[in-house]
Formats: C-alpha cells, structure tokens, sequence
C-alpha cells in the first residue's frame, strides 16, 4: 500500500561562504500519486537532484514542505520517515560502502528498524536478493566483487530492504553500460507494478523517463517549467524549454526493430 | 526479461582467506617477521640467560664477547646481551602502549571534528595548530620535566603531544568520507550518526591512522631512547636502550659495543616497524 | 575508398596482470579517408578507448602493444616515445570526454591556443595570439577577445569542451580524434557541439574518428561505423545500413536495447553481463549472450568477413563486414 507525494514550494538556496548564494530550487511543487510514476527531468543545474535530496530527507530545503500521505515530513526525518521515503543513487560504484558485505548492510537496516533480526532477518535478505534478480551468494561479497549493473540492483536491494512507500530513482541508469540499462528499468517496473511502491525517477535521459513514467516533470534553472502525462509532454510539448529538450535528443532513425521486411 | 540469476556471475572470490593474502604482500611480511623476530628475542631470550640484567660482576668489566658473555660485559661487569634484551622489553613496550592513546583519542576527536565540522571543529583545529607550532621534542622534553620522569611521564608527555598527527589525518579522510553517497545512503536508511560514524565513516578513514601508527611507534621508542640519552627518559636500575648508549659512550675507545649495539636494536625494530607500515599500506590500500 | 589518411592494421594491445597479459584489443583494423568520419561504438571493456589512444600514441602505462600499426598518410607511426609526438604533432589531434583534465587549470585558454602557435607553428606572440582568439570563433565561442583570458574553470562545460576543441584544431591537423567528447554534456550542450563538429568536418575538410557508446550521437555525425565487443570489431560498414539492418547479434542486441525517444516499443537488455579481459568466452566471445548462438560459436575464432550479398564484391562501395557464423540468419526477409 502507498500513499501520496506532495511537495510544495520547496525553496533550497545554498550559501557559501565569499560567494553569491545560489538558488538551486526555485518553487518546486509537485505530487506523486499512490503507486505512480513521475519523471523528473533537466540538464545539469536545473536542480533535479537537489529536489530529490530534500524528497528523500537528505537536503533541508530553505523553504516549503513535503507530505506524505498529508502527513509533514520533518526536514530532519525521522527513523520512521526515512522509511518511508528511500534513495537510490547514479553512482553504482560510490553508493555502496566498499568495506561492508552485501549481507552486513541489509541486516542492519532491518535491525535498526526493528524489521526482523537472526533467522527471519537472513530469510528477509535473501528475499530481496531474489526480488533483486541476484543469487544468494551475493550476499557474502563485498561490492567490489559486482559489476555496475549488479551494484545498481545491490543498492535497489538496499532501498527495498525497508519497504519503502516512495523510491526516488536519481539518474538510476546513466552510468550504466547500455546494454543493460534496460534490465533495471524493467526491475524498476516490476518493482511499481508487484509492490506498488511510488517512484519518482530523475533523468536528463528522456526516453528512460518516458520508458517508466506515467508523468513528466520537466526542471529548468530551479523551477518546473512544464508538467503533464507523459504522452502529452513527449507528443505536445508546451513550453519551449521542453520543445528544446525534445529537439536535442539525438534518434536512431528507422532500426531493423521498426524496419522488418527492408532489403539489404 | 532480466537475465536469470543462474548466468549471473561476479567475480570469484580471490584464492584463501583474508589472512593468507597478506602474505603476497612482501614488506610486510619481511617487517612482520623481523619485528616477530625481535619479539621472540627480547620476551623468551632473558630465560634462556644465567645473568639478571642487573648482576653486577666487577671481576669483569668491560669484557668483549666470549663464551660466558655472548657479548660482552659493560663497566658495571653486567652481561651486555641480557641487559639488550631487558631494555628491549622496556622500550617496545613503552613505545607502543605510549601510541594507544593518542591514537583512539586524536582518530576519534579527528573523525567527529571532521563529520560535523562548525564550531567543533574549528576549536580542535586551533588545538591542533597551537601544539603544531611546538618542536616535537621540545614539547615532549617540556612536559617530561613538569610531569616527572620515567614511564609515567613518558605516557602523559606522548599523550599531549602525540594525537595532533591522528586528528589530522582523519579528520582529512573524514572530510572526504563524510559526502560520499554510501553515507548519503546510510543517513537516508534512518541510521543515527554515531552508528554512522562508528560503522561506515570509522573503517573508511582509519587506515592511514593505522599505518601511521607504525612508524609513530618506532618515533616515540627513539624519544625514549633520546630521553634517556638525555637522563629524562626511563630511570635506572630499569635497562634502557637510550640510557645504555648513553652509558656506553664514555668507553668508545675500550669496549664500542656497549654504545653501538643498543643503537643497532634501535635500527633494526624501527626498520622492522617502518617495513610494517608500508606493507600495510599498500594491503589496506588494494580493497 | 581512395587511400585511406589514416590506417589501423591488425592492433591488439594487452593489460599488464602478474599471471600474465589480458588481451584488450584483438587484431583490430579500420581505415578513414580524407573528409570521411568513422564511428566506433562499443560498451565498457569493448576497447575502443585505447584503440584511439593507441592511435594517438597516448597509451597509459600498464597497456602494452601486442601487435599492428598505425599508419598516417603513409607514413607509420610509433607508439610511444621522442617520435610518437613529432610524428603526429601537426596532423593528427584528440579531444577528450573530461575538457576540465584535459586543460590546464593555470593557464588562461588564450596562453594554451597560443602555446601551439608559437612552439608548434612557429608563430611570433602576437600573431599566435591572434590566431588563438580566431581559433576560439571557429568553434563559436562568443566574444572570443574576453573569453580567451579566462581559466577553464571558469567557462561552462559546453564552452570548454569548444575551447579543446580549438586546441585540437590549433595544429591544422588532417584527422580529428574524438573520445566521448559529448558524453557528459548535457543534451542541448550535446547537440550544439555535434552541429559544430560536423560544421568544422565540411569548412576545414577533417577526417573524424569518433568513439561513442551511443549509437544515436554516432549516427548523426559519422558515414562509416565499427561495433566492438571484449576488444574485437564485430561489425563494420556504412553507418544507415547497419543500423537499418545489422548483421551481427551484438550490434542487433545493442540497437534493441538502446532507449529511443521515437521507439514505442520497451528496450530489450541483452542477458548476461560483458566478460572481463582474460576471462573471455572461447570462439565468440559474445556466444554465452547470443540467441543464435550454436555450438560451434563456441569452437570456433571467427573472424570478420565481407556480407551483404553481391554489393560486397563491389569495391566501388564501402564494404559491410561481420564476425558472425550466422550472419545470414539476421538478414530480413
């Protein structure tokens, strides 16, 4: 069961010390429907990310809130919160800590949430390592031992581990090779469609958003500029900025995929 | 669909346990085994000796090496090779008990310095800079005197002056630390900060803490030897490596083992220590 | 294709390991004539990298050649050393993914431009100066006079990726060699600076190496495409017709995966996982991922041959080339 995502105005201004202050998130509200999928999506400096951080409880935004289920999240969660509300990052190779086993990261989630401990903490990890799409035995390595791919399924594991009602995916895919891109997404999916949790992905790739999500949000200098059903955005896009975006995106062209009977 | 997690493979696991992979690492296990080496000398040798490391014999002072004195005797007829191995005891024990403290307390303050940053941390900072700006063996000489000489003031003079070099090197480690995304991750799967602290920022920064460690110990066991070079250090009747160099100075011409062999002692364990200390810096650096 | 400017023959290179070297390259081949563009697209592992630095006589320590050569207009290059760099100096350059490693951070971009026009092309300070700055408005960075007295920290990611660019082109050189150049630019960023390539490929006649794992960027600015796989071409012939109608399972399994805003349909991932150099499958090394995989694929060492029919006897057109015993199965009926 999931509930409702609600962000609103939420403000985050940076200040450091000798220089201008920078506004990384401008107003930025948004909802999240249960079980719902909304695509966050901007170039670099739009503060997409900033937004998941302070969704995700990480970030203490400078202003505006964010509910869940109509409930206020404190912007320093609670154990409780954070539950509710889990992050995976880009980065497979830097989320994990290098010097903890697979198996010491889960049973310590589990165990500081009073989740399960001994025998039914050990069954609850190697369910999630099925969940995952990985053999038990990965539960006694290190990350080191997994390839990118594999770490990115090793850090939903670890979102998972507490059942969270939101996921915010930030820029899930792109350092991954792309031949396998699609396995996690398709992992993402099942995760919506079997367990109903909500997911919000940020990407600055377009047609992963479009690949996953219902809706689409779209980040430019710290503010919405445009948000709608996905098939509208992509087909009828209103703002220029997304006009913009769209027209950018290089394409494959007509592929033996769309172009069965061609000749050689 | 996603691939079945029959054909997925990650890397083996290397060959042997953690432990038996140490071994492909050569400085240190030359180190390791010299040091053992040592520590077998000066823990079991004094058994196997007739001599106690004060028994005087003044029939025979100054004796070069023979049979009944494998290396000789100093001026006092006592027997050289004992009295090494009984220092040896003292000093290495010293040296590396003296290390402990400032070890836990400067990685520690260090590392919390380091994660919270503010006030807390410019205040340990600004400790650390004062104590900086002392020469190292004047600080240490200047606190031997206010405290008291011997073992007791040994520790407290390392104490104070010792845990600046841990602060720095972990609270610099832990700066790094502190913005990586598996503490982002850890932070938002509800862990409080000192399980944090404790469980994912510790073992990320306290390597180089731990090689450092190494060599600080053969530092402080040649302050003590320097200390007692200068007769601040360990008091007699307790054997010293510092207070027999200092000793065997005045007989250079007569008997030059009683100064130089200790110095030798020296060499070796700090040779055997460094050797360690790079080892481990290069195994704990590899993961 | 008249002869070709640049030359590839045969290159393997090898990883340094304690129980000896992995294989990164193997036996890899290409050609590029004047004004042509090439793509080489591959994943991680596919070696495409250190091909281009093999190229460029810019291998890192620890990777060793095994094998073949480079040859530029006629004249074979060296791989390392004194000769490396004066051989290629004036006619062949690179551009990088990371412009903020690739330029030096103490110096303006304006002193860097004109470095070469002084040392290289034996320019007085005044004249290289100003041809920095002319170099900075052929890859249309705005205001060229102010901006080249800025540091490259100071310039956007778009901008210094130009002003490489511009260091690139400072030699005049025949064949430009691009390493992911756009891979960490943003998509409008992305766009911009492929425009300016292929601006640059017309007005000043330069040939084109460009490595991309994206199979869309590639397709935009480059005529000839190779697909490498665990350091091997898979693949190879003019790019609209591969991608049209591949003819190796890899290159199949990479154009199904990849996202396509145009294409409706859901991304298929190929199985599996790539192999680590030295630990490679035997025969093909993608067989334990491949759905026409059969026996055999696992025996044999199967090397690239001419396909396509009757056009490949042809030598008016550009040959199409695959390592595929079942090539003949992917062709659409």
């Amino acid at each position: 069961m999931s509930s409702a995502l609600t962000v609103s105005d939420v403000h985050v201004t940076f200040q450091r010390r000798g220089h201008e202050p920078v506004v990384a998130v401008d107003g930025v509200s948004l909802s999240l429907p249960p079980s719902g999928s909304l695509g966050l999506v901007g170039e670099s400096g739009s503060g997409k990310s900033t937004v998941a951080r302070v969704i995700a409880g990480i970030q203490v935004p400078t202003a505006g809130e964010v509910r869940l289920d109509g409930e206020l999240l404190a912007p320093r969660r609670t154990k409780a919160q954070h539950r509710a509300v889990q992050l995976v990052f880009q980065d497979p190779y830097s989320s994990l800590n290098p010097r903890r086993t697979v198996r010491s990261v889960l049973t310590e989630l589990l165990a500081v949430h009073d989740l399960a401990r001994g025998a039914a903490a050990a069954k609850r990890c190697a369910e999630l390592m099925e969940l995952v799409g990985l053999p038990e035995a990965a539960l006694g390595r290190r990350p080191t031992a997994f390839s990118g791919g594999q770490r990115q399924r090793l850090a939903i594991a670890r979102a998972l581990a507490v059942d969270p009602t939101v996921i915010v995916a930030d820029e899930p895919v792109s350092a991954l090779d792309v031949s396998i891109q699609a396995t996690i997404l398709e992992l993402f999916a099942r995760l919506r469609d079997e367990l109903g949790v909500s997911l919000l992905l940020i990407s600055h790739n377009l047609a992963v958003v479009r690949q996953l999500c219902d809706q689409v949000a779209v980040m430019y200098h710290g503010q919405i500029v445009e948000i709608g059903e996905r098939d509208q955005i992509f087909s009828a896009p209103q703002h220029e900025y997304t006009r913009t975006l769209l027209d950018a995106v290089p394409r494959l062209g007509q592929t033996a995929a769309t172009n069965p009977g061609g000749e050689l | 669909m996603s691939a079945t997690t029959a054909e997925i493979e990650f890397e083996p696991r290397a060959r042997g346990s953690r432990w038996s992979r140490l071994w492909t690492y050569p400085t240190l296990t030359v180190g390791a085994m010299l040091f053992t080496l040592i520590l077998l000398a000066i823990i079991f040798g004094p058994m196997f000796t007739h001599w106690g490391p004060d028994t005087q014999d003044l029939t025979s002072i100054l004796q070069g090496p023979s049979w009944h004195h494998w290396l000789g005797t100093d001026e006092l007829g006592r027997d050289e090779l004992t009295r090494l191995l009984y220092a040896g005891r003292t000093d290495i024990k010293v040296g590396v008990l003296a290390v402990i403290f400032p070890f836990c307390f400067g990685s520690t303050i260090g590392m919390i310095a380091g994660f919270y940053g503010g006030w807390l941390d410019w205040i340990v900072m600004r400790i650390v800079d004062v104590l900086v700006a002392f020469p190292f063996y004047v600080l240490v000489i200047a606190l031997v005197f206010v405290v008291g000489t011997g073992t007791r003031g040994i520790y407290i003079a390392f104490g104070i002056a010792d845990w600046v070099v841990y602060a720095r090197t972990t609270r610099a480690a832990t700066l790094v630390v502190r913005e990586s995304e598996y503490v982002a991750a850890a932070r938002v799967g509800g862990l409080s900060d000192p399980r944090i602290l404790a469980r994912h920022v510790l073992p990320n920064v306290i390597t180089q803490a731990i090689v450092y460690s190494m060599t600080d110990i053969v530092l402080v066991i040649v302050a003590i030897v320097t200390l007692g070079f200068l007769g601040l250090g360990v008091q007699p009747p307790t054997p010293d490596w510092g207070v027999m160099i200092n000793d065997g100075q005045s007989f250079i011409t007569s008997q030059w083992t009683l100064a130089t062999l200790p110095g030798i002692a020296v060499a070796l364990t700090g040779l055997s220590l460094s050797l360690i200390g790079d080892g481990l810096a290069d195994a704990l650096r590899a993961r | 294709m008249s002869q070709p400017l640049l030359s590839v023959d045969d290159l393997s290179l090898s990883l340094d390991r304690p129980h000896g070297g992995a294989r990164v390259v193997d036996h890899v081949s290409f050609q590029v004539g004047k004004g042509e563009s090439l793509g080489i697209v591959g994943e991680s592992g596919s070696g495409k990298s250190l091909t281009l630095r093999a190229t460029m006589g810019l291998l890192p320590t620890g990777v060793n050649v095994d094998g073949g050569s480079v040859t530029l207009a006629g004249e074979p290059l060296a791989f390392s050393g004194r000769a490396a760099r004066s051989q290629r100096r004036r006619q062949l350059a690179m551009v990088f993914q990371d412009s903020l490693a690739a330029l030096d951070p103490v110096y303006t971009v304006g002193y860097q431009l004109s470095e070469v026009g002084s040392h290289v092309m034996g320019l007085s300070r005044k004249q290289s100066w100003a041809r920095a700055v002319e170099l900075l408005d052929l890859v249309g960075i705005r205001e060229p006079q102010r901006r080249a007295h800025a540091y490259p920290h100071e310039l956007s990611g778009g901008m210094r990726q130009r002003a490489m660019l511009a260091l690139a082109l400072a030699t005049e050189p025949t064949v430009l060699l691009c390493d992911e150049p756009t891979t960490a630019l943003d998509v409008t960023v992305q766009a911009q600076v492929l425009e300016l390539l292929a601006r640059l490929r017309r007005e000043l006649g330069l040939s084109l190496v460009f490595v991309s794992h994206d199979l869309a960027v590639v397709r935009q600015l480059c005529e000839q495409l190779v697909v490498m796989y665990t350091g091997r071409i898979v693949e190879s012939g003019p790019t609209e017709k591969l991608l049209r109608e591949p003819l190796h399972p890899y290159t199949r399994g990479l154009l199904d995966a990849t996202l396509d805003l145009d294409d409706y349909e859901r991304a298929r991932p190929i199985p599996g996982s790539i192999p680590e150099p030295g630990r490679l499958p035997s025969g093909c090394s993608f067989h334990p991922r491949c759905t026409y995989a059969t026996d055999e694929c696992a025996v044999t060492d199967v090397k690239l041959t001419p396909v396509g029919g009757p056009q490949a006897a042809d030598p008016a057109t550009p040959s199409r080339q695959s390592a595929c015993l079942h090539w003949t199965e992917l062709v659409p009926r």
